[in-house]
């Protein structure tokens, strides 16, 4: 029996993604659709989130415009597909600093956030660097370090420095140094609590976008791929890719890319009035299906 | 003074989070340097009347910031409480400024002859000459 039920759910879309962008190296291969989403665990007596999403609006509506997003949802609405509400979550694992990450802060009022020690010095680094060096933090919102400052004075905000084994039972966070960004994170959860677990599901962060990072686009030559945006190295993200997949056994499928259009026929799902989807993964004892 | 807001604002997350013995005064120097061409950048500006509510805000920013950095480098350490009320009071101005373009008011143009055309574009009219 799985320790926690575990549900990916849209909020956005990117329609038009340069599939260049999600896969190093093919550059005139179209475009793919790409949804903006965020995990939620419960279970234990927990609500967790990986990553917040963000907020449409001020700089995040901006950005979100910037980059083409389309279909926002709030958390509000979108949480409510599994009978959740912002206020219920407890705690949130914030991936990496990217606004479509962490850009909610403010948003889920009763929730401790988590976020790697690196990935916030090295933000504040990059923008002594002047704007000639904006790629560097031309997706992150500024006023997401402030929004920061204030759960720090609150006591709500927690900076890991590494890897991080039990964070919550049978929930480990890795860093993944210099890879999508400086100081990413990516979540291993352990459904059946064992160390050596059998249950293992691994949520990437960006440091994949899609399963295809993991295999590549020949099936009958399977190999790592790395994303084509990062600010770290590509042997980094390979390295971290491998990783990955050691954590679930070399199953492919249960290293979740949050933006993978294709979760939604790989596992049960259901679209929503609002035409996003929710992707169940796991039932822990106890808990209904939110796909059926 | 975006880039030092998010420097002390940096700092405050280092010291809350109890990260940092000794603490690690770089983000704050490095606001510093930032507010110095701030600085001298307002300082040439010359704002016109229609321009001095927006510029009274860049200023207000700039002031709150700069006491944020004395607040960080005070006498027996960082003045914790003082400079957290200070960025915020800095964000606060920082978001007026972001959203009023100085001396510009806006225009209602939707009575304007290009508008109706438009609108005659948009609801499938022909608008061919």
């Amino acid at each position: 029996m799985a320790d926690y039920s575990i549900w990916v759910l849209d909020y956005a879309a990117v329609n038009t993604f340069p599939q260049s962008v999600m896969l190093y190296g093919p550059q005139y291969h179209g475009i793919r659709n790409l949804p903006y989403a965020y995990a939620l665990l419960k279970g234990n007596g927990e609500v967790i989130l990986i990553d917040t999403g963000y907020d449409h609006k001020e700089y995040g509506k901006y950005l979100a415009d910037l980059y083409g997003v389309t279909n926002y949802h709030g958390p509000d609405e979108v949480l409510a597909e599994c009978g959740v509400t912002p206020a219920d979550v407890t705690r949130v694992l914030i991936t990496h600093a990217h606004f479509d990450h962490m850009g909610g802060l403010d948003l889920f009022p009763n929730a401790t956030f988590y976020i790697q020690k690196r990935e916030l010095d090295k933000w504040a680094w990059a923008l002594t660097l002047g704007p000639e060096f904006r790629f560097l933090v031309g997706a992150a919102d500024p006023a997401d370090i402030m929004k920061a400052a204030r759960l720090a004075r609150e006591d709500r905000m927690v900076v890991i420095d590494g890897d991080a084994e039990d964070i919550l039972p049978g929930i480990d966070l890795h860093l993944a140094a210099d890879t999508h960004t400086w100081g990413s994170m990516y979540v291993t959860i352990r459904n059946d609590g064992a160390r050596n677990s059998q249950d293992a599901w691994v949520f990437a962060g960006d440091n994949i976008y899609t399963y295809d990072n993991l295999t590549g686009l020949d099936k009958n030559d399977p190999h790592l791929v790395p994303i084509g945006l990062a600010v770290g190295s590509q042997t980094n993200l390979l390295l971290c890719s491998a990783d990955m997949l050691k954590q679930t056994g070399g199953e492919t499928k249960r290293v979740i890319p949050i933006h993978e259009d294709r979760l939604k026929d790989t596992f049960p799902s259901r679209r929503t009035k609002a035409d996003l989807h929710v992707v169940e993964l796991a039932l822990a004892g106890g808990e209904t299906s939110k796909v059926r | 003074m975006q880039r030092a807001l998010v420097q002390l604002a940096a700092f405050q997350i280092q010291r809350l989070t109890g990260r940092r013995i000794p603490v690690d005064y770089g983000p704050v120097e490095a606001a510093r340097l930032a507010l110095g061409e701030s600085a001298r950048a307002t300082a040439a500006l010359a704002a016109p009347v229609r321009a001095a509510h927006h510029f009274s805000h860049l200023d207000a920013a700039r002031s709150s910031l700069d006491r944020a950095v004395d607040a960080a480098l005070a006498r027996g350490g960082p003045d914790d409480e003082a400079m957290f009320a200070l960025l915020e009071q800095a964000e606060h101005h920082l978001k007026i400024v972001s959203r009023n373009l100085p001396g510009f008011e806006p225009v209602d143009f939707s009575q304007a002859c290009c508008a109706n055309h438009g609108l005659l574009r948009y609801s499938g009219a022909s608008a061919s000459p």
